[in-house]
């Protein structure tokens, strides 16, 4: 990656459905950065805030290819309004069920910040989920024709419905590694070859579900497929 | 054989490097190593893992001297050079086993580029003996029978044979050395423990069918089916041969004057069948579904995702596991002839695969920290945790029940716990020596970050991303619990009592 670029960090609150999200824009210090990347996290309840690895990896790394990216935390999350997510009741919850009742909630975060992309930049040109964030990721884009093309990085396949991801004809680019605890290749493989074209789709042998030291090559992966979206 | 020598070695942490420096100390000789610090570990931390893998006494440990240095930009100062001085053999087993060029130029900067460098040492230093420890595969793939005097090779089927073939020329050249070269087969894990060091070359491709296992559900008769289709007949053999048999018959033919100017294959006499490998595989991981479809079939149209995993880790092999050619053994066999030809077999592949699954595929542990403890982890464990989790978060999930293992490396205050959360309750923390395969979640780094974890100096989850804390078992139930002891750590801040009584003496 172009390690010299000079970025610029800008933290920012967007408005959202349940109050103010935090949120970080990453640009280019030249300016003219295209394509405008958004950036949706892991679950809350197992770390996902905008400060785990792949997110502010991705965002930073991006933004150093001449893209601006946003992340955000999502409602309840770090200095985002709502109630707190680290709870009593929903840690009970989810021991229980492996989900949370506000998870669907958490997509409306997800728009709120595509909103706020959108309203700056009239269309956003790739949405990034990771992990839980690429279900959310998937279902926004469904109901959007403003979004260009998607990267689900590890979706969570076994626990989330991927359904609207089916559907989407626009560039599609799925990365996961061989031992990820959180996608079963089988399901994987077929979820992919049921999905629509055009599509893409990168299996690597590394670090189960989490890229750690692998950041870079999952930023390298991600600019080639958008450039080569015509 | 009583004569003692000062040996000059390079590549003393690679796997046959450890072994030949274990041979050689053991043996009563001198050696100085060459080595180069890594991003986890200084050369003397580096020194001390390898003196404790060759096992000897502690006062044997001055038999051991280390030069820090990188062949490929050797820059010697000129106490490194008084210590080479002394030295009368150099054993050159360093090397790039890069198959392809890269970006930094290797494998070349190594494999020639740097036996070039160690030849201006020894040409500077007057030592004349020289051990290159070389490939049987310089000779590239050939239908004929492969002697070990061949000087007419078939072309060398990628850069790091043609790096290796390209050195052994460089010192056959040189009149002033009295060389040995040594060619062995595929070098794998020991075969006594099926200990390895790193897992490169056929390791990839066990590790991937090993995780390719554990993603497969079993049909309703409760079998595991990896259907792959190979394109090989199953018939084509592979010089696999364990790296304490190499470094036995290195030690030896080093030692042998009468082996100078003389070529030596250290193969085995019979080679692995690319079927029993795949049999002691899918055996050992209680498999079915890999099919050799013969190595002239046309290659399948519709191939799954497993036979494009499985094709690109066999096609990081190389031109390996495409049919060995015969090494011809008969210098090998005249010098040694009490070495006793090894036989790998499945019983072997299952020995080297128990190691790497018990290793972790190298990721187990973190090999040292020799750091001194400033926190006490007992008082962590036994007295924080237990009382402070009982006036937290985690005493009001009462659905939570787990089963947890903590391990802390390092000399000074490390150790394993292991501890019972039932209905949000602590009801045992305890240190044990080994901790069970029945826990649900593992937790695992050395106690310098133990120590910043647990002080708030940084979170678990940073130590996680930076890969200084490890986490396996049921690793959604870890990370949501690392979440818990996060916030345990924040709600009521642990204070050790050394820095409690610190703070009082100041």
């Amino acid at each position: 990656m172009p390690s010299q670029i000079e970025i610029i960090e800008e933290a920012l609150f967007l408005p959202g459905a349940a109050g103010q999200l935090e949120a970080v824009l990453t640009y280019p210090e030249s300016g003219n950065s295209v394509p405008n990347v958004l950036i949706a996290g892991p679950h809350p309840l197992l770390g996902g805030d905008f400060e785990n690895n792949v997110v502010q990896q991705l965002s930073n790394l991006l933004a150093m290819c001449q893209m601006t990216t946003l992340r955000f935390n999502y409602r309840g999350v770090g200095l985002s309004e709502g109630e707190k997510v680290i709870s009593t009741d929903n840690i009970s919850q989810f021991l229980a069920t492996s989900h949370i009742d506000e998870e669907e909630n958490f997509g409306e975060d997800v728009a709120s910040a595509g909103n706020y992309l959108q309203q700056h930049f009239g269309k956003i040109d790739c949405v990034i989920g990771y992990s839980f964030g690429a279900y959310l990721a998937s279902k926004w884009a469904d109901n959007n024709e403003n979004v260009k093309s998607i990267v689900m990085i590890s979706p969570t396949i076994e626990k989330h419905d991927y359904n609207p991801f089916m559907n989407l004809n626009i560039p599609k680019l799925v990365i996961s590694s061989l031992d990820d605890f959180a996608v079963p290749l089988d399901d994987l493989n077929k979820l992919f070859s049921e999905c629509k074209e055009p599509k893409k789709l990168i299996i690597e042998n590394i670090d189960n579900h989490f890229f750690r030291g692998y950041e870079n090559w999952l930023a390298k992966a991600i600019q080639e497929f958008l450039g080569d979206i015509p | 054989m009583d004569v003692k020598h000062h040996i000059f070695l390079t590549g003393a942490t690679g796997l046959i490097g450890r072994y030949l420096l274990r041979n050689f100390l053991q043996d009563g000789h001198q050696v100085t190593v060459l080595i180069r610090p890594n991003k986890h570990q200084s050369v003397p931390e580096r020194l001390n893992d390898l003196i404790t893998f060759a096992q000897i006494p502690k006062k044997t440990s001055s038999q051991i001297q280390a030069i820090e240095g990188c062949l490929k930009d050797l820059a010697l100062s000129s106490s490194d050079f008084n210590k080479i001085e002394s030295c009368d053999m150099i054993v050159h087993s360093a090397a790039s086993l890069s198959f392809h060029k890269n970006m930094n130029g290797e494998p070349w900067t190594t494999n020639l580029e740097g036996t070039r460098n160690l030849i201006n040492v020894a040409r500077k230093t007057g030592i004349k003996r020289w051990i290159q420890v070389s490939t049987a595969y310089v000779c590239g793939q050939q239908e004929e029978k492969v002697y070990e005097d061949d000087h007419n090779p078939a072309s060398t089927q990628n850069d790091y044979e043609s790096s290796k073939r390209a050195a052994e020329e460089l010192i056959t050249q040189q009149q002033d050395l009295d060389w040995t070269i040594l060619r062995p087969g595929i070098v794998v894990g020991d075969s006594n423990s099926g200990y390895a060091s790193t897992y490169q070359g056929i390791y990839h491709c066990l590790k991937s069918v090993a995780f390719m296992s554990r993603k497969i559900k079993p049909d309703n008769n409760g079998n595991k089916k990896l259907p792959i289709r190979y394109n090989l007949s199953g018939k084509e053999k592979t010089n696999l041969i364990p790296v304490d048999w190499v470094a036995e018959a290195i030690t030896q033919l080093s030692l042998n004057p009468e082996t100078i100017n003389q070529y030596f294959h250290l193969t085995s006499q019979s080679p692995l069948l690319a079927e029993t490998l795949v049999d002691a595989v899918q055996d050992y991981y209680e498999l079915t579904g890999i099919e050799f479809i013969g190595k002239d079939a046309p290659q399948p149209e519709d191939k799954n995702i497993y036979e494009k995993i499985f094709d690109r880790e066999t096609k990081r092999l190389g031109p390996y596991f495409q049919d060995d050619p015969d090494f011809d053994r008969s210098n090998l066999n005249k010098f040694l002839p009490g070495l006793e030809d090894f036989n790998v077999n499945k019983a072997f592949i299952h020995k080297l695969l128990d190691f790497a699954e018990s290793d972790k595929w190298g990721k187990a542990e973190n090999k040292t920290d020799k750091r001194k403890a400033g926190v006490d982890c007992n008082e962590f464990f036994e007295i924080y945790f237990p009382d402070a989790a009982s006036r937290s978060k985690i005493a009001r999930i009462k659905n939570l029940n787990i089963s947890i293992g903590f391990k802390v490396h390092g000399d000074h205050g490390g150790g394993n716990w292991s501890c019972i959360i039932k209905k949000g309750d602590v009801v045992s923390v305890k240190e044990v020596s080994f901790l069970p395969d029945s826990l649900d979640v593992y937790y695992s780094t050395n106690h310098e970050i133990f120590e910043e974890i647990v002080t708030g100096a940084i979170t678990t989850r940073d130590a996680f991303f930076k890969q200084h804390l490890q986490i396996d078992g049921d690793i959604e139930k870890a990370l949501l619990l690392s979440v818990l002891l996060e916030d345990l750590l924040q709600e009521i801040p642990f204070k050790p009592t050394n820095q409690i009584r610190e703070n009082i003496c100041a």
